[in-house]
């Protein structure tokens, strides 16, 4: 299984090229709503007074991704995010539909299960393909699960969009709070749906 | 008013505007996870 990862914990990761040049940082995490794969970083400046930047890193030209920073070859490759989506085959350039962080997480049965409050991305190898694996929710009330925050797993052909994440009832049974558990859920999950990758 | 209140009204006014420039574009560098038009390409590498 590959290395899991809050998206949370990527947010404002400083992206570092080879010549050790601090270019800019992650700002948005952008992956694809039918299949989960992550496509691109949108990115802002280092500085206190920098805002948003123009352009956006594509995930394969991600050399190196680790706790600490993201490691390009150089900032040439830096691109319009419409461009990068153009170039991964997303029509219309993605516009995209907006955070899914504080969506509400519905099962396909219409029970909501909760609310999200980060994305659990699975990183196979630098260089290597990074997945949405699952979701981190608040849970509602009527699932009995308390207040503390539960992952849930997808299926990899999953789909979403919009401000409802729709998920198989099944996954609900593989709820956990424990993220060093969880690609053993996942995996599990997968399994049972017929989606063993 | 003495000259020094003007001054110390000006510097005020100043350090209130950039504190919340950097507030603002502070916020604006936060980020979250955005999902992509589900629709692709025909022929679309995946």
């Amino acid at each position: 299984m590959s290395t899991l990862l809050r998206a949370r914990d990527l947010a404002k990761l400083p992206v570092v090229t080879f010549g050790g040049e601090d270019v800019a940082q992650l700002k948005d995490i952008v992956y694809a709503g039918n299949g989960g794969q992550v496509t691109a970083f949108t990115l802002a400046g280092r500085s206190l007074f920098s805002g948003p930047l123009k352009v956006a890193l594509a995930w394969s030209r991600v050399v190196g991704l680790g706790p600490d920073a993201v490691i390009v070859e150089t900032q040439e490759h830096f691109a319009p995010l419409e461009a990068i989506l153009a170039d991964d085959g997303v029509e219309g350039g993605g516009s995209g539909h907006g955070d899914v962080l504080g969506s509400q997480v519905l099962t396909d049965t219409g029970t909501a299960i909760g609310v999200v409050s980060d994305v659990i991305i699975g990183v196979t190898t630098p260089g290597g393909l990074a997945d949405v694996v699952g979701y981190e929710i608040k849970p509602a009330e009527s699932l009995g699960r308390g207040e503390q925050p539960l992952l849930i797993p997808l299926p990899d052909t999953m789909s979403a969009s919009g401000e409802h994440l729709v998920v198989p009832e099944a996954a609900t049974g593989y709820l956990t709070d424990d993220l060093n558990a969880f690609g053993a859920a996942v995996d599990a999950f997968r399994t049972q749906i017929g989606e063993n990758r | 008013m003495q000259w020094w209140v003007w001054l110390i009204i000006v510097l005020v006014v100043i350090a209130v505007l950039v504190g919340g420039f950097i507030a603002l574009q502070s916020k604006r560098r936060s980020g979250g996870v955005v999902i992509t038009d589900k629709s692709r390409r025909r022929g679309g590498s995946a």
